[in-house]
């Protein structure tokens, strides 16, 4: 007897995603797609181009499965790494930082999310919180205004008045000096 | 190793580099795997810190839905990622035709038996014979899965299992143990002999396809701490058998009883 859907590993859901099934895509919407939003609504501050966005990323993965190495990390982490990537290229090509200091009040209702994740992504983002207040302010400060606010480094550079030398390193530092703290509490990475 | 392009990693991999920086690292990155897997890390972090991002928009999977390819009469070609793909089979594994002198040894007749039935006192009447018909080479794919790849064995055996036309067989001992394998219709499949307890030193598991005309054919040797393997016979086996064989390199003909085995 199959297992039910839920029960399959994101990789098993990615090789049924590559056998055309769209079951497989569904359930992987399902758990991915509220982190893949959130994501891209954060930076771009906007619900309708973060819709876009989780659209492509969706669409991305059934027409070009196989660019999904599950050996090089978790389904979530390639998900949102793409999101970050789209996100960051529209803000840049048109400006879209500006509306994204406007933001929208918040319209998302609950369309068959998984609770489960949630109260795990609750729980993940307690240890995050706690990772982050270890950081030194300079790192902390560096990858958020990487990460969240779209920046280049040499952006970042600019609005914290460092060198670019400096926010280079603080952000390799910071990364693993935040990858190193997650461990020690026990937060599994790198898992689909 | 570049010391200026590793300085770099950390904003490449938060897209917080100019275009030319980013062409510049990901020619880097294709040539060396140690700024690749430093990359791979700083994302996963950088997952981590986009937890909590609560549930998407309603409406929007319909329109996703809808954009998707509509169903193939014909499945296309399977695009699988890299590392699930099963690699062809090895042909030192394959076994060459073995010349059998007259008289020939009989080769057993199988009698069908019910499913999940341990075919007991496979040898009993006489040896297994070796042999190998045109088309019907075997296969071990090599690359023991330890469990300690990122794809899990459990993943390759459940992504076999969901192949269209997939069979899961049990290969059940005298006693009742079972060893599960997935068998795919071109005769390719996973064998998951993880519940098989270790041999000593000098010895191993081997495996037996049986073809549907009653040809046993050696797959070749499990190791004495197998795991999850894949295999390739050249079409659907009727039966496949484990035995235990007391050299480590396998044998040609095998005088052993069947410790485990299965009907397609």
């Amino acid at each position: 007897m199959t297992p039910p859907l839920s029960d399959l590993s994101d990789t098993t859901l990615v090789v049924g995603v590559a056998r055309y099934r769209h079951e497989a895509l569904a359930e992987l919407y399902r758990r991915h797609a509220g982190a893949v939003f959130g994501l891209a609504r954060r930076l771009l501050g906007d619900s309708a181009t973060a819709e876009e966005v989780v659209q492509e990323v969706f669409l991305r993965l059934w027409n070009a499965p196989d660019r999904f190495d599950p050996a090089r990390g978790s389904l979530r982490s390639y998900l949102l790494a793409q999101t970050h990537g789209r996100a960051v290229d529209m803000l840049r090509a048109d400006g879209a930082r500006r509306r994204r200091e406007d933001r929208d009040a918040r319209n998302t209702v609950d369309a068959g999310y998984d609770l489960e994740r949630e109260v795990t992504d609750l729980a993940v983002a307690e240890y995050v919180r706690r990772a982050l207040e270890v950081l030194p302010d300079g790192e902390r400060k560096a990858i958020e205004l990487a990460y969240f606010g779209g920046l280049t480094y040499r952006e970042v550079a600019d609005r914290l008045g460092e060198p670019e030398g400096t926010v280079k390193s603080r952000i390799r530092v910071g990364l693993k000096r935040l990858r190193a703290e997650l461990l020690a509490a026990g937060v599994a990475m790198g898992e689909g | 190793m570049n010391d200026r392009l590793d300085d770099l990693l950390g904003a490449y991999a938060l897209d917080a580099v100019d275009p030319a920086e980013r062409a510049e690292i990901e020619a880097y990155l294709a040539v060396d795997p140690r700024a690749r897997a430093e990359v791979d890390a700083h994302r996963e972090v950088a997952t981590m810190l986009s937890f909590g991002g609560g549930p998407a928009p309603v409406g929007l999977w319909e329109r996703i839905s809808s954009a998707l390819d509509a169903d193939h009469a014909v499945p296309p070609p399977l695009r699988l990622p890299p590392s699930l793909r099963l690699p062809p089979p090895d042909p030192a594994l394959v076994p060459t035709v073995v010349p059998v002198p007259a008289p020939v040894a009989p080769v057993i007749p199988l009698r069908r038996r019910p499913v999940g039935r341990p075919l007991v006192g496979l040898a009993a009447a006489g040896e297994l014979a070796v042999g190998v018909a045109g088309g019907l080479a075997g296969g071990l794919a090599l690359g023991r899965d330890s469990g300690r790849s990122a794809v899990s064995a459990a993943d390759r055996y459940a992504a076999a299992a969901q192949e269209p036309g997939a069979r899961r067989v049990e290969l059940r001992s005298p006693a009742g143990d079972a060893v599960p394998a997935v068998v795919l219709p071109d005769g390719t499949g996973y064998l998951d002999s993880r519940p098989l307890a270790t041999l000593p030193d000098g010895e191993t598991y081997q495996l037996w396809a049986v073809t549907t005309s009653g040809r046993v054919i050696s797959v070749g040797v499990l190791g004495n701490r197998p795991g999850v393997q894949a295999f390739t016979v050249g079409e659907r086996p009727a039966s496949l058998v484990v035995t235990k064989e007391r050299t480590p390199e396998g044998v040609e003909r095998s005088s052993e009883p069947a410790a485990y085995a299965g009907e397609v």
